[in-house]
């Protein structure tokens, strides 16, 4: 049984993919324990396997072997209602293509967890409630006067911070970023970034990005490497650089 | 609640789903305006058929039908007691009309079916008084087959010009003294006449004395009524607006010659068995007769149940009884089956049957025509489906990332499976809602629509000369729009099950990468 500090923890996760005849091993025995409140940056080549990971942590995909456990529960042989349950309740997940409902406004799309966490009834009775908690975060992260626009009338990094509302807007535990500054520009993505310290620090939320930001990545208490289907810890900012920079991938 | 508002944008803003719309509102419109046609032909139909008949016919079997009719019309109200309203007697046979139209005096022959009724009972029994052009005859019938003042004279002087210039050899049996007709063919004198009367200790009828020739000009002229399309013909050009689009060949007070033969079954004058024999006699036209029924129209002539008696020998006989219940729907079957049940209608003398009965096979025919029409137009609600199925597939492939960051936020598949039903659901709504409104329009303005397309390629749409109906009638029942209704949403719903199904099913993972 996990520790009870310990958030979530990956055991000798592994995974292939088939393509034709040919069979890919993307993860092959990934181990990864996250304390709560804990940042953590996973850097490594394009291919690697980081967004595979990612999908496994937050149970979109299963492991061909392997164990996933959140909150001391094991989370990757539980039921798809369950599942579904536990990715509306307790995780976050933000997109590197921000991944907003183009036919929803800003604020429909922010209250879209809610939503979904709520039959037609209760979505009447607490719909108040769900929209003060909308434009509270819409507010924190200075999208109040865009609530009304659709997606298509934002730039990038508003797109995001959207995302990233929306991802935060039923409270959960752990928040899966899957290049949250890959599509931005470097302004955006110095506001991106210091939102998701921001939100660590203060609101003691536990962050597992995926990320090739250099800077991003530096903000992290720790950073993993993903390498031939492998977690390996990077300490030095040496190995840092050189992990970012491996297989072509931009800071 | 995501489901809705989901579904709603889609609905708003995918333009791809608004030809499934068009397709299922078309689908809707003409499903509620072919019945509502059809319901409206088929009801006038029926009751143009339960008007010419009557809710009960009473029929002889055989062609001399049955003695003593006010003692039968007696039993009729014994056995049925107070659900009888009228019972009118009648006699049905074929004849032969004659008649020359005034400016050509070209003589016009006719075939019809000539029906000797009680007007007053007739009335009473079915819309006999109804179908009549004259206003005054509808009011009052029982002089509807009455030739009086000047056109009685007029016709008595030209009887007796007729007389010095022809061989007169018609009106055999002519006006006859009743006591005397009724001492010389009263089977209650003289035994039965027909061996369908049942009566077997009855006295053998003796041989009738050949019938006494009167001198015309001591007959009182007889009145008929022609059927519409008997007086009439169409002008060859009338446009649909036309106030007058048929020229009148016979108008009341002209005189026409009807021939017909005497009963089959009655002895004939040398006491062996009967042979029918040609009987003609000059009427003087009462009124037109218009059913709105081209056929009926066409063929039916009406006489005076007494004037038939007189030239077909079947004195104080007639051959059927039209009986009108109070309550059809109620005592239809029951008075049926007393009727065919009593002593007084034995069932090998008599056909006993309701007006559906008698027309049946005609029933029957525009029911299964409305049945086989129905199923073709709910095909092109079908077809409707299809797009929506092949809409939806490609809406599925359109939004799979979607579906993909519905499931990462928690979505289950019941509710993408909910999600893209209800999105079917208010296609087939709007498509179907729209497709109720135009179909009602139309039907309510379908005279109009027809007379602006009539103008606009000057084709006649709708022939009024084959049904002489003045306006297409229409019948829309809120049954019948509801059920188009339901089976548009049902069918829309269906199509969109597979690839709703097929969205529900996508695996989150690669739905949130798809590209």
């Amino acid at each position: 049984m996990p520790n009870s500090s310990i958030l979530l923890e990956a055991r000798d996760l592994h995974k292939s993919y088939h393509k034709g005849r040919h069979e890919i091993s993307v993860l092959r025995g990934v181990d990864l324990r996250v304390e709560e409140g804990e940042l953590i940056a996973i850097v490594g080549a394009s291919g690697s396997g980081k967004s595979t990971l990612l999908h496994l942590l937050g149970t979109l995909d299963v492991p061909d072997r392997g164990e996933v456990w959140f909150a001391g529960r094991r989370v990757d042989r539980l039921s798809a209602s369950e599942k579904d349950r536990l990715r509306n309740c307790e995780i976050g997940f933000i997109f590197q293509f921000y991944h907003l409902l183009p036919e929803l406004t800003l604020l429909e799309n922010v209250l879209m967890p809610a939503m979904i966490q709520c039959s037609l009834w209760s979505w009447w009775l607490r719909r108040w409630e769900a929209h003060r908690r909308a434009w509270e975060w819409l507010d924190r992260l200075g999208l109040r006067k865009r609530a009304r626009s659709r997606p298509q009338e934002l730039s990038g990094g508003e797109m995001q911070r959207a995302a990233m509302a929306r991802a935060l807007m039923n409270r959960p535990r752990l928040l899966l970023a899957d290049e949250p500054t890959g599509n931005l520009d470097l302004q955006s993505a110095q506001e991106v970034t210091a939102l998701l310290r921001d939100l660590n620090r203060t609101h003691k939320l536990t962050i597992i990005m995926v990320t090739h930001n250099w800077e991003l990545a530096q903000q992290a208490d720790r950073v993993l490497r993903l390498a031939e289907g492998k977690l390996t810890p990077l300490t030095e900012p040496r190995n840092l650089s050189a992990a970012l920079t491996c297989g072509g991938a931009s800071p | 609640m995501y489901k809705w508002l989901l579904a709603w944008r889609y609905l708003r803003t995918r333009y791809l789903a608004l030809a499934s719309i068009i397709s299922v509102m078309l689908g809707v419109a003409t499903l509620i305006v072919v019945n509502s046609v059809m319901a409206g032909f088929a009801n006038k139909l029926r009751d143009r058929l339960r008007g010419l008949l009557a809710d009960i016919i009473i029929e002889h079997r055989s062609d001399s039908g049955f003695w003593n009719v006010e003692q039968k019309v007696k039993q009729v109200y014994e056995i049925l007691g107070d659900r009888v309203e009228a019972v009118s007697p009648a006699i049905e046979t074929f004849g032969i009309l004659q008649f020359s139209y005034p400016h050509s005096r070209e003589v016009i022959t006719r075939p019809v079916l000539v029906i000797g009724v009680e007007p007053s009972s007739r009335a009473r029994v079915g819309q006999f008084a109804q179908y009549l052009l004259n206003p005054e005859h509808q009011k009052n019938p029982e002089h509807c087959l009455e030739v009086r003042g000047e056109t009685a004279r007029r016709f008595r002087k030209v009887m007796e010009s007729m007389r010095r210039r022809m061989d007169w050899r018609s009106m055999t049996y002519g006006k006859l003294d009743p006591e005397e007709l009724v001492r010389r063919f009263d089977p209650g004198q003289n035994g039965p006449t027909s061996p369908f009367d049942g009566d077997s200790e009855a006295p053998p009828l003796p041989p009738p004395p050949t019938p006494p020739e009167l001198p015309p000009e001591m007959r009182e002229p007889s009145g008929i009524i022609l059927g519409y399309s008997i007086a009439t013909c169409r002008k060859p050009h009338a446009q649909v607006v036309d106030a007058e689009k048929d020229y009148f060949l016979l108008r009341p007070g002209d005189r026409v010659s009807l021939m017909l033969l005497t009963s089959f079954d009655l002895p004939g004058h040398d006491g062996t068995q009967g042979y029918p024999r040609p009987m003609e006699d000059t009427f003087v036209v009462t009124d037109l007769f218009k059913s709105e029924m081209s056929e009926y129209d066409a063929r039916l002539v009406f006489i005076h149940l007494r004037d038939m008696q007189r030239l077909r020998g079947m004195v104080n006989r007639a051959k059927a009884l039209y009986i009108k219940l109070r309550d059809y729907r109620q005592d239809a079957a029951e008075a049926t089956r007393l009727l065919s049940e009593s002593d007084a209608f034995p069932p090998y003398s008599y056909l006993v049957q309701t007006w559906e009965e008698r027309q049946g096979s005609l029933l029957a025919a525009i029911a299964i025509e409305r049945g086989i029409l129905n199923v073709l137009l709910f095909l092109i609600i079908a077809v409707a489906g299809f797009g929506i199925f092949a809409i939806f597939y490609t809406i599925v492939v359109e939004k799979t990332r979607d579906i993909g960051i519905l499931k990462s936020l928690g979505a289950s598949h019941t509710g993408i499976l909910g999600l893209f039903l209800s999105y079917g659901l208010f296609l087939g709504l709007v498509g179907a809602g729209l497709g109720t409104t135009l179909g009602i329009a139309i039907t309510v303005y379908i005279n109009e629509i027809e007379q602006a397309l009539a103008y606009w390629t000057g084709q006649e749409v709708f022939n009024r000369s084959v049904y002489y109906f003045d306006k297409i009638p229409t019948d829309m029942q809120l049954s019948m729009v509801l059920l188009v209704n339901v089976g548009a949403l049902f069918i829309a719903v269906l199509a969109s099950v597979y690839p709703a199904l097929k969205a529900a099913l996508l695996h989150p993972a690669r739905a949130v990468r798809w590209e």
